[in-house]
């Protein structure tokens, strides 16, 4: 069986250009933050990321325009923290920079 | 009990909320419902008997848990489950139609429910605000008995004559109730128009039209009974930290 476990800077390179990223988490709950800030360092271009509700490890990739697009039913940072603003920096405007696909 | 003194805004939507749960129910609510999460669980210390289903896959998780946060996505909704029961086996129940109520709310509603989730301004791909999505609203809402929006703020900018771009509406033919700051409205099985149903004791017909951006033909409404002494027991039981108050803030 091919071998999951990697630090973070290896599971980070097997990321590239284009790919379409399952965020895992709800909200500001149980998501791969510090994965997504590895992410920026890179940075990379046209991800489209997904979930049933992604939160803040999805909304740092918007707002570092890393993603052009989300797939979700929910999108936001729920009460404690309201609508997630990387999501909106990238996708409100007359030239959004990303595109939302709701499945809900 | 005494508006102001005894309770306030928050106790009387938990109120109205608990009050919409008959014997024998399935219930649902989302993320990001802290309020229809406390009224759930005194509902439940109260001794009704319903179903419990939400977003932490947990299954009638025990009610005595207090919520720390104002999520509905951390472990008290979950710890001490008589099951785990995913979303995706939620959305099966409902959509196999044994579900009852399923409580959701929105950005933006007009008289025939049609709600504003996705966003508000410009268009689809060029939104001058950029909403959170239906969260499962526009499958829930068609197949939904009783679907219950509640909303913690009751003014023009949210109830309003028109809404551009629907996310979800309600099916003509099942119930569909509005819970808000001061008032009830429903639109019963087979009508178009949510309609003045009661408003709270500590408001009038006056000042709910004032704030509602529709035209409301109803004249008068009666007026529900105030929040009981174990209504507000229960509330204050289930929530030691004051969660409900943080929707209103």
């Amino acid at each position: 069986m091919r071998e999951k476990l990697m630090s973070l800077a290896q599971a980070a390179d097997l990321i590239k250009d284009g790919m379409l990223l399952g965020i895992g988490g709800n909200g500001m709950h149980r998501n791969p933050v510090l994965f997504s800030l590895a992410l920026t360092r890179k940075p990379l271009k046209e991800l489209k990321v997904c979930g049933a509700a992604p939160g803040i490890g999805a909304d740092i990739l918007l707002a570092t325009f890393q993603a052009d697009t989300a797939y979700f039913g929910f999108f936001g940072l729920e009460n404690e923290a309201g609508l997630a603003p990387g999501m909106r920096k990238a996708m409100e405007g007359p030239e959004p920079k990303a595109r939302a696909m709701e499945g809900s | 009990m005494e508006y102001g003194k005894d309770y306030g805004k928050p106790e009387m939507m938990a109120a109205a909320i608990i009050r919409e749960i008959r014997e024998g129910d399935v219930v649902f609510h989302g993320l990001a419902s802290s309020t229809p999460m406390v009224a759930m669980k005194a509902a439940k210390a109260l001794g009704k008997e319903f179903t419990y289903v939400t977003l932490s896959d947990g299954l009638d998780h025990d009610w005595s848990n207090p919520p720390t946060v104002a999520s509905t996505l951390t472990a008290n909704t979950y710890e001490g489950s008589v099951a785990t029961f995913g979303l995706d086996e939620i959305f099966d129940l409902y959509a196999s139609g044994k579900g009852d109520i399923a409580f959701l709310s929105c950005l933006q509603m007009d008289k025939s429910g049609r709600i504003a989730m996705s966003y508000l301004g410009g268009d689809y791909d060029h939104p001058k605000l950029r909403g959170p999505g239906g969260a499962g609203s526009a499958t829930l809402t068609p197949v939904t008995p009783r679907t219950t929006i509640w909303k913690t703020v009751h003014d023009k900018r949210t109830f309003v004559e028109h809404v551009d771009f629907a996310t979800t509406a309600p099916d003509i033919n099942k119930d569909f109730t509005l819970i808000t700051p001061l008032c009830i409205f429903r639109k019963p099985a087979g009508e178009k128009y949510l309609k003045l149903d009661c408003i709270f004791p500590y408001t009038t017909v006056e000042e709910v039209k004032e704030n509602t951006g529709w035209i409301i033909d109803e004249k008068e409404a009666p007026v529900m009974d105030p929040p009981t002494e174990q209504e507000l027991a229960a509330l204050k039981r289930v929530d030691p930290h004051n969660i409900l108050a943080f929707e209103f803030k």
